[in-house]
This record gives C-alpha cells, sequence and structure tokens, in this order.
C-alpha cells in the first residue's frame, strides 16, 4: 500500500485572510497538482485566499497553468462594499509572486465572458455573489468555457444564511452531472464536466463509486484542514515565544 | 497505486498517556496496530514508563476488543526522573487502575514472565531492547514462539549495527522496520495462510520497500500532527497561565 501523502500537508500558504475557504486550502491546492489544468479561472476572488492558492498550487507543482481572477472588488449585497484596500493588497500580492502567469481582471463576469473560448477552461472556481439566481447565472453562462473532463468548483454550497441559494443550486446539479462535496468550511462542490477526465488518484477519489472512499475523502481532507490551523497556531506561538524572549 | 488511508489514529484519537510533552514517537501505529488486530492478548516485555503500553490498551478500549493486557518489567535501579514520578510503578498502576481495568502491571523479568504464557498464545508482544539486559537471541528464541498465529511482534530498539537488529533481520528477514526509529514489526502468518484482510497488516506483511518507505513517511506525517496538537494545546494553557 502507498498511502495517500499529498503535498498539501507540508503547504505554507504566503496568502492567508478571513475566509471560510481556509479550510479548503489543502484541498485547492492538491486540486490543482492532480488536474495539472492549461487555464484556471476564479469568479469572485475577494482578498484572494484561494485565487492565491491556486496560484501558489501551480508554482509549487511547477505548472504552466495561466491563471485568470475575475471580480469587480467593490464587493456586493454579501459581503457588503469593500475598501479599495483589498485591492491594492491583491494586485500587489499578485504583481510580487505570480504576475508572469496571473492576470486580474477587474470587471464584471458577464464582462470577462467573451475573454475566454469555449471549453478552454480547465478549472473554474464560482464564488461570486451567493443567491439562487447569480449563482444559477454564472454556472450557465461559464460551463460552455470549461472543457469536456474540467472541473468546477461551487463555494458555499452548506451554507444557509441570509439569501444564499448555492445550496439549491448544487443540490440540482448533484442530480445531473457527476459530483463530489465537502460539508466542512461552508461546503465546496466539486463538479467534472463529462469528457476524457486527466488521470491521477485524487481525480479518482473525488469521483469513485465507492461509498466508502467518498467518505474518507471528506474525513481526509478535514484531516488536512486541522493539520493546515495546527501549523499555523504552532508558527504564530513560535513567533510570540521569539518575541517574548526578545524582550527584556 | 497510492491508496487513499486514513487510518483511527487520524480521526479520533487522543493520547490518555503523555510524557514531556509526547504520547511516545510510534503512537499513532501503535494505536492503528490494535485496530487492525484485535488482539485478545497483548505483552509488553520492558514495558518501562508504559506509554506504548497505554496506547496499545487504549485502541483495545476505544475499538471494543475484548481482551487482556500485561506490562512486564522490573521499574527499579532506574534512576531516570521519569521512573520517579509519573513512570513510578505506583504511578503506572495507579494510570492503568483507572482506565484500564484489563491490564495488568507485572514485576518480573522477562525470563521469570516467560511462564506466564503458553506458546501460540500472545495476539500482540512488544519488546523494548533498551530496556530488557538480557542478549537479545535468547529473548527471541524464548519469546517469538508464544506468538500467535496471525500475531504481531513489535521491536523498539532495533539500532543499525546493533546486535539486536542483526538478530533481529536474521530471525526475520522480510519484516517492516521504521528505520527512522529502529522499531521492527513482523506480522506472522495466519493458522489457514490466508492473507489479513486488513490494509495496514497486509501492507506490512508485504515484501515491498516503496510500500514500505511510503508507509513509515505516512506515520511520520501522524507523529507530527499528533506533536502539532499537543504543543499548541500545552502552550495555549501556558498562556493562559502567564496572563493569569
Amino acid at each position: 500500500m502507498l498511502p495517500y501523502l499529498p503535498k498539501s500537508l507540508e503547504l505554507v500558504p504566503k496568502r492567508m485572510g478571513f475566509s471560510t475557504w481556509v479550510d479548503h486550502l489543502a484541498f485547492g491546492y492538491d486540486l490543482v497538482g492532480a488536474l495539472r489544468p492549461d487555464v484556471l479561472v476564479e469568479l469572485g476572488t475577494q482578498s484572494g485566499v484561494s485565487y492565491f492558492c491556486f496560484c501558489q498550487a501551480v508554482r509549487e507543482h511547477g505548472l504552466a497553468t495561466r491563471c485568470y481572477a475575475v471580480d469587480t472588488w467593490q464587493g456586493d449585497a454579501h459581503t457588503s462594499a469593500y475598501d479599495e484596500g483589498v485591492w491594492n493588497e491583491v494586485s500587489a500580492h499578485n504583481a510580487a509572486h505570480y504576475s508572469d502567469f496571473s492576470t486580474l481582471q477587474r470587471m464584471l463576469f458577464e464582462e470577462a465572458l467573451g475573454r475566454f473560448e469555449s471549453e478552454s477552461i480547465d478549472l473554474l472556481h464560482i464564488d461570486g455573489y451567493h443567491t439562487y439566481d447569480a449563482v444559477r447565472g454564472d454556472f450557465e453562462s461559464w460551463y460552455p468555457k470549461v472543457r469536456p473532463g474540467g472541473i468546477v468548483l461551487f463555494h458555499d454550497i452548506a451554507a444557509r444564511l441570509l439569501d444564499f441559494g448555492a445550496w439549491r443550486f448544487w443540490n440540482e446539479l448533484m442530480t445531473t452531472h457527476e459530483t463530489f462535496w465537502f460539508k466542512h468550511g461552508f461546503g465546496l462542490g466539486v463538479l467534472r464536466k463529462p469528457g476524457p477526465a486527466r488521470q491521477a488518484p485524487l481525480l479518482d477519489y473525488l469521483f469513485s463509486k465507492d461509498e466508502a472512499v467518498v467518505h474518507t475523502l471528506r474525513a481526509f481532507y478535514v484531516h488536512a484542514a486541522i493539520h493546515l490551523e495546527l501549523t499555523r497556531k504552532k508558527r504564530r506561538l513560535d513567533a510570540r515565544r521569539s518575541k517574548t524572549s526578545a524582550s527584556p | 497505486m497510492e491508496h487513499l488511508y486514513l487510518p483511527p489514529s487520524l480521526r479520533y484519537f487522543t493520547p490518555l498517556r503523555v510524557l514531556h510533552g509526547s504520547p511516545g514517537e510510534h503512537a499513532c501505529f501503535e494505536y492503528d496496530l490494535v485496530e487492525a488486530l484485535r488482539p485478545e492478548l497483548v505483552v509488553d516485555v520492558g514495558a518501562g514508563n508504559a506509554l506504548p503500553f497505554a496506547v496499545f490498551c487504549q485502541s483495545m478500549q476505544d475499538h471494543d476488543v475484548d481482551g487482556l493486557a500485561y506490562a512486564i518489567d522490573v521499574w527499579e535501579n532506574d534512576d531516570t526522573r521519569e521512573a520517579r514520578g509519573d513512570a513510578s510503578f505506583t504511578s503506572l498502576n495507579n494510570f492503568f487502575h483507572a482506565h484500564h481495568r484489563f491490564a495488568y502491571l507485572l514485576r518480573r523479568d522477562p525470563e521469570g514472565a516467560l511462564a506466564h504464557f503458553a506458546d501460540g498464545s500472545i495476539d500482540l508482544l512488544r519488546f523494548d531492547l533498551a530496556r530488557i539486559s538480557y542478549p537479545p537471541r535468547e529473548l527471541f528464541d524464548a519469546w517469538i514462539p508464544k506468538v500467535a498465529p496471525g500475531g504481531a511482534l513489535v521491536c523498539a530498539g532495533i539500532v543499525e549495527g546493533s546486535t539486536g537488529r542483526e538478530h533481529w533481520r536474521a530471525r526475520l528477514p522480510s519484516s517492516f522496520v521504521f528505520e527512522a526509529q529502529a522499531l521492527g514489526v513482523a506480522v506472522f502468518d495466519s493458522s489457514g495462510g490466508e492473507e489479513p484482510d486488513h490494509d495496514l497488516l497486509r501492507s506490512l506483511r508485504a515484501p515491498d520497500e516503496p510500500g514500505h518507505r511510503a508507509l513509515a513517511a505516512f506515520y511520520e506525517h501522524a507523529r507530527r500532527h499528533h506533536a502539532l496538537m499537543i504543543e499548541v494545546g500545552e502552550h495555549g494553557t501556558e498562556l493562559v497561565r502567564k496572563r493569569t
């Protein structure tokens, strides 16, 4: 037996922030490594916690992926209006680390749509406005742009607050598509478009017909999220320790 | 082909017995081995501070294994600080009485304890060569016949270049060794000759070097994960104490 021991268990995220996506960083990092996408698009980037995790995975897995983040960086009714500082930080981080393969497209999703050819996107992450109509609209507009065998991620499919409706649209998609979903971190849905799929252990586990494998995969990435949180706490404690020992 | 493996040690194991911030170097592996093997008779020869023995017992309890467990050691002439404190015979007795009523401490040397166990009766036998003054070869000759068919032997302290390692390899040439921690593990043939139905036991029996290295790497991750849990938790307590 070669136990699955993905690279994310050693992950040190370069970009962190307040986001429930923190619980999915390990999975997002490994998914990019497994899928080896040529083109990755994120709809709704805000402070870049998920997007820059994808970018970090591209860099650290040595991939030739082109990454695009689409957002107005002005906020919406669910996030409230952003301070311009969010955009400044995101663009500075992008420029400092990933400008050779990552492009920020500061515009509405529908404005960006025409910039991508049909069936060109290998990994699409939908994390924009979270009402039922908005999520459905984003999916229906962008799905034709996804390559057969490509992956679409949906965040917040377990969030039942305000007028969030991603959960309801996700329930519909599960009856018609090949899917997997995580329950932690407000839920993350993974949908594969029919077509020739890349081969990798993680992709086999995600779309396995064996319930035991699916259950174990969910538990594995809860473990990975806890492990990442512990390593972050440890680094913070180490920093406090050295501060304390340095002070007179 | 990689295999999705998330054993009990990473799902729900919280060690009951921790000394100096550690449940022991191999606690996760020991916990999972008991879950896989479901041993009805566990014997730990040279139990010392009983960290591994406590993990065996905790796993038996957590997994509803209806068995008995015996820790064997002289627990004397031991001038380490831990032996006088949390690892003293009295303290150990209190711990096992409080948590695991099926566990007993036998204050004997390995030779004196031998007669208490019939051949082929022990499902999980552990040695710690660092705590046993007998020559490894005599120890192995005397005790290995006690292991039941399908049972397992765990041996700590088989350091590369030592006579213990030499005799271990001679006696159990295809067994698994966690090189970094000098821990040997052998899973014996069952009476019917069938392969075990548990992933961990099958891996331990497979003469597959890459598989063994991968399993060792996995348990190194598990060890680090538990070390982080303990360190972060303990230090958190420390900070609270400082603040108050």
